[in-house]
């Protein structure tokens, strides 16, 4: 088991080594502004039986929750998600090795089911978890790459997760792991990554840039490495790099933190735009979601850059693929083209027959090609499903906001995995070529903190229930009645046979 | 008025032709140049199905596409380059020829069976050759058109004594659609000895048996024959293309469909209620009486039997005409498309029509089937775009309101179909 603990500042902030003090074998200094990231490696053989079994059914998987609520960060932390829990995941190969075939949904059910229990990460009726096919078609993607299988559910807070940690995991004894479990319930983001190749784990916990006190608990079950690092440019750095300098210690040793200067090639990068997300009123039951973004240049001059907006849809709502077509209609919505979306969507089907958890959409967006920078905005067509009678005859469902970023291609294939903050498989990234930067455009909420748009749906008035059985039996038995008696009467009056002039000639001839 | 010269065939076919042509050309502009496309849904599930088919696939291979593959089949040439309009148009200048067609058989048999003058029957045609609505939906690409022209044709077929004829656009227009059944036991009640003018088996006024073996004509037999021949063959054969996928998207959808979204159907609400409600508490739902499971019974009942049976003799056109409107008005799903499905027989049925021998009492049925028709519309336009809740009580009510609006006008097509027509048709 090893513990990484990563501070990344802004250049202008900091802390003087003399302010480090240890604490211990932990470390504290003065509150300063800062990212945290920590991450802890463990081995299959380290986790709870319980998990271990469970994750033994993966070939590789990716747990990704992100905080509703808006943050700040800096790089290499620059990766965005929609708001919520995402599970991406290779089940662990079924059929034969010289012959594998895809996972059916069932069996896919049988693997994320107990993940999602074994790790608390969110309470979830299980009859209603279903699990669709993987996004299924790419187009900047190279042609017929696998693509993980997912899964979202809305997650508002980590506190199951916290629960679970501490009773689960933690020694009751272990202070430093029953603090560090406290602390989850206030971070921005967090992955847990599997790879069974490596038959290693890799827990990591982010907390978004904000004044906070370092402190570093030391504990003798782990080796504990700290870095209180800042962005800085290094002569000779290689294009799409991020250059680094701070320092770095281990716990528990006598020695002094060490200066460090390095630099690795980065997948994720931060653009200096923003963007905020609304739905245009009336929403009715096609509701447009307006991406309203700061600026329309590219982030690197030198390079193919195309901006995209990556959405993550609940059940309730989902985009009609087939209506994203057509170059006037796309057009006159800032949009380029459909690139991908998730299989299967079903068109038609109200949110409470629907197996599959929701659906995603990768959307290449049509800025402006003006070359003073200007802020613009694209609109995203979506359909509401019917949803279940309410006392109300109204709904609230809320639509997590997208994840907005320039794709560029790097100039020189870089190694991205040789990045130690590197996040990797997070639902679009497989979309594209492997070298691929994305600039991520921060969201910013015009109003709030909230990265949710919440709308009001439209349902049938429960009250009316009792009344509309018994008024559409009766209205129905009424109108079934009359015009039997009409046809009565009409039989009465004439018969049924032809009475007429001209079938009477015909009989007599 | 319209001067009477108007409704001669040369101009009545080149204005109702005009009137395709302009829509179809406004539309291929409005495509163009509008983000909003003139062109219907409908119309690019199906050609998407016939580019699948161009490439050897399946045309379920589309989503949503739920129609027999011979629909994929007759617009394959809109599969050809995707630049071209005027081939992209293929499958709407098909439908809107469909509609001619249909009009055509209309005036024929309006001269034929009623003996009424050139410009009479075809101010009559005119009623669906320039209704703006057929023309609209057609040229918008909805195939409903296709239906008009083959259930025309059937009725045209039977007239004609052209049996064989019959039973192949019968067990056609059943593969196409499936609610061209109901026409069977209408044409077959119809085919007695009088009117098909063919030796029975039997004797008429002998014993049981006798009377059973006078039922079986000639023209019965071969109705019978031709119609399921065609419609077994084609479906053998589509089966034996396409799989289950056939069976499943063209006719086992509809049994299983939930038909929850909001439309006309009186039905509707309740449906929505109860797919809801089915679904948290399967237990419990056995329970509850649900009365639309029922809603099959009185609609066919009406469509199939009781109405066939009153009038299907003496005025076959009016028994189909009713028989369409009462399977629309009962059925569990209803929208504007299927209003086409008996507008197509009004020519027919209006000539002997009290609707117009009695103006007051037609012009009451048009203004409430469009008054109560509106207001649904207005409620759904309140529900659809602008996000208020009114499925209940102003979708419920409006839905309910047009249902009955509907049962009326039925009883009084009924009264008409069976009336002694001895006096109306001279008229």
């Amino acid at each position: 088991m090893r513990e990484r603990v990563t501070f990344f500042h802004p250049t202008d902030t900091g802390v003087l080594p003399e302010n480090l003090k240890r604490d211990k074998g932990g470390l504290e200094t003065p509150v300063f502004e800062t990212t945290r990231e920590d991450r802890l490696t463990l081995g299959l053989d380290e986790l709870p039986a319980e998990v271990a079994s469970v994750l033994n059914g993966f070939s590789s998987l990716h747990v990704a929750w992100n905080s509703p609520v808006a943050y700040r960060t800096l790089e290499p932390f620059a990766a965005r998600l929609s708001p919520g829990l995402h599970v991406l995941f290779d089940p662990a190969v079924a059929g034969t090795s010289e012959n594998p075939r895809d996972c059916s949904v069932d069996e896919v059910r049988e693997v994320l089911l107990p993940l999602i229990r074994a790790l608390g990460l969110a309470t979830l009726d299980e009859t209603k978890l279903t699990i669709p096919k993987a996004i299924s078609t790419t187009i900047t993607g190279p042609e017929g790459s696998p693509q993980p299988k997912q899964f979202f559910q809305p997650l508002e807070e980590l506190s199951y997760f916290a629960k679970w940690l501490s009773s689960e995991v933690c020694g009751a004894e272990d202070d430093a792991c029953q603090s560090r479990a406290q602390r989850l319930q206030s971070a921005a983001g967090l992955d847990i990554t599997y790879d069974a190749a490596s038959k290693t784990a890799k827990v990591s916990a982010f907390w978004p840039l904000e004044k906070q006190p370092v402190s570093v608990p030391f504990s003798p079950h782990r080796r504990t490495e700290v870095g209180i690092l800042t962005l800085g440019n290094p002569p000779n750095l290689a294009p799409d790099h991020v250059g680094v300098s701070g320092i770095l210690t281990t716990l528990g040793e006598k020695k002094q933190p060490s200066p460090a200067l390095f630099a690795f090639p980065a997948r994720h990068k931060l653009s200096e735009s923003y963007f905020s997300t609304a739905f245009l009123t009336p929403t009715g039951l096609h509701p447009t979601l307006q991406l309203r973004l700061s600026g329309n240049q590219p982030p690197k001059e030198d390079a193919e850059c195309r901006p995209y907006a990556y959405l993550t849809l609940p059940k309730t709502i989902f985009a009609d693929r087939f209506q994203l077509d057509g170059e006037l209609f796309m057009a006159s919505k800032n949009l380029t083209a459909l690139r991908a979306t998730s299989l299967p969507v079903d068109l038609e089907a109200p949110a409470y027959t629907t197996g599959a958890w929701g659906s995603s959409i990768l959307l290449e967006l049509a800025p402006p090609t003006s070359a003073a920078n200007q802020a613009w905005t694209a609109e995203v067509p979506l359909h509401l499903r019917y949803l279940k009678p309410s006392k109300t005859g109204l709904e609230s469902i809320e639509v997590p906001y997208p994840a907005v970023f320039w794709a560029c291609s790097a100039e020189q294939g870089p190694e991205f995995s040789q990045n130690p903050f590197d996040r990797a498989r997070v639902g679009y990234d497989t979309l594209f070529e492997s070298d691929t930067v994305f600039w991520h455009v921060e969201p910013r909420p015009e109003q709030g903190d909230r990265l949710v748009n919440a709308i009001s749906v439209p349902v049938l008035d429960e009250r009316g229930s009792a009344l509309i059985g018994v008024g559409t039996s009766l209205v129905v038995a009424l109108g079934f009645g009359w015009v039997l008696w009409k046809l009565y009467s009409a039989v009465a009056q004439n018969g049924f046979r032809d009475t007429s002039e001209a079938a009477e000639e015909k009989k007599k001839r | 008025m319209i001067p009477s010269a108007l409704f001669r065939p040369a101009p009545l076919f080149s204005i109702a032709a005009a009137l395709r042509l302009t829509l179809l050309v406004y539309g291929i502009w409005q495509d163009a140049n509008s983000a909003l496309k003139y062109t219907d849904i409908d119309y690019l599930v199906f050609t998407d199905a016939s580019r699948l088919l161009a490439r050897g696939q399946s045309p379920y291979d589309r989503d949503t596409y739920r129609y027999t593959p011979l629909l994929a089949w007759l617009l394959l040439p809109t599969a050809g380059p995707s630049s071209s309009a005027i081939l992209f148009s293929f499958g709407k200048v098909v439908f809107a020829l469909a509609d001619l067609l249909a009009g055509w058989l209309l005036l024929r048999m309006l001269q034929a069976r009623r003996g009424m003058t050139l410009e009479r029957s075809g101010a009559f045609a005119a009623l669906w050759l320039w209704n703006p609505m057929v023309a609209t939906i057609s040229t918008r690409g909805s195939s409903e058109g296709l239906l008009g022209v083959l259930t025309t044709a059937l009725l045209w077929a039977v007239e004609r004594r052209r049996n064989w004829l019959a039973g192949v656009i019968l067990g056609l227009g059943v593969h196409f659609k499936i609610y061209p059944f109901i026409y069977a036991p209408a044409i077959v009640w119809w085919m007695d000895a009088e009117h098909t003018g063919c030796v029975a088996l039997g004797n008429k006024r002998a014993s049981v048996k006798d009377r059973l073996l006078y039922f079986i004509t000639l023209a019965r037999v071969e109705l019978a024959v031709t119609s399921l021949a065609t419609f077994m063959l084609l479906n053998i054969l589509m089966y034996s293309m396409y799989g289950h996928p056939f069976l499943l998207h063209t006719y086992l959808h509809h049994v299983t469909r939930i038909d929850h979204r909001h439309n006309f159907s009186a039905y509707n609400t309740l449906l929505y209620l109860n797919s809801a409600a089915t679904d948290s508490s399967s237990s419990s739902s056995s329970s509850s009486w649900h009365a639309e499971s029922l809603a099959f019974l009185p609609q066919l009942l009406l469509s199939c039997l009781l109405i066939p049976l009153a009038i299907a003799k003496k005025d076959l056109a009016t028994s189909m005409l009713a028989q369409t409107f009462a399977f629309v008005t009962f059925n569990k799903v209803c929208t504007s498309q299927y209003f086409l499905w008996y507008m197509v027989f009004l020519p027919l049925y209006l000539p002997s029509s009290s609707l117009l021998r009695n103006p007051r009492l037609g012009i009451s049925a048009l203004l409430l089937w469009v008054g109560t028709q509106g207001a649904w519309l207005q409620q759904g336009y309140q529900l659809e775009f602008l996000g208020n809740s009114t499925f209940f009580p102003g979708l419920w009510l409006s839905s309910l309101a047009f249902f009955a609006t509907n049962c009326w006008i039925l009883g009084i097509i009924i009264s008409d179909g069976a009336s002694d027509k001895s006096t109306a048709l001279t008229q």
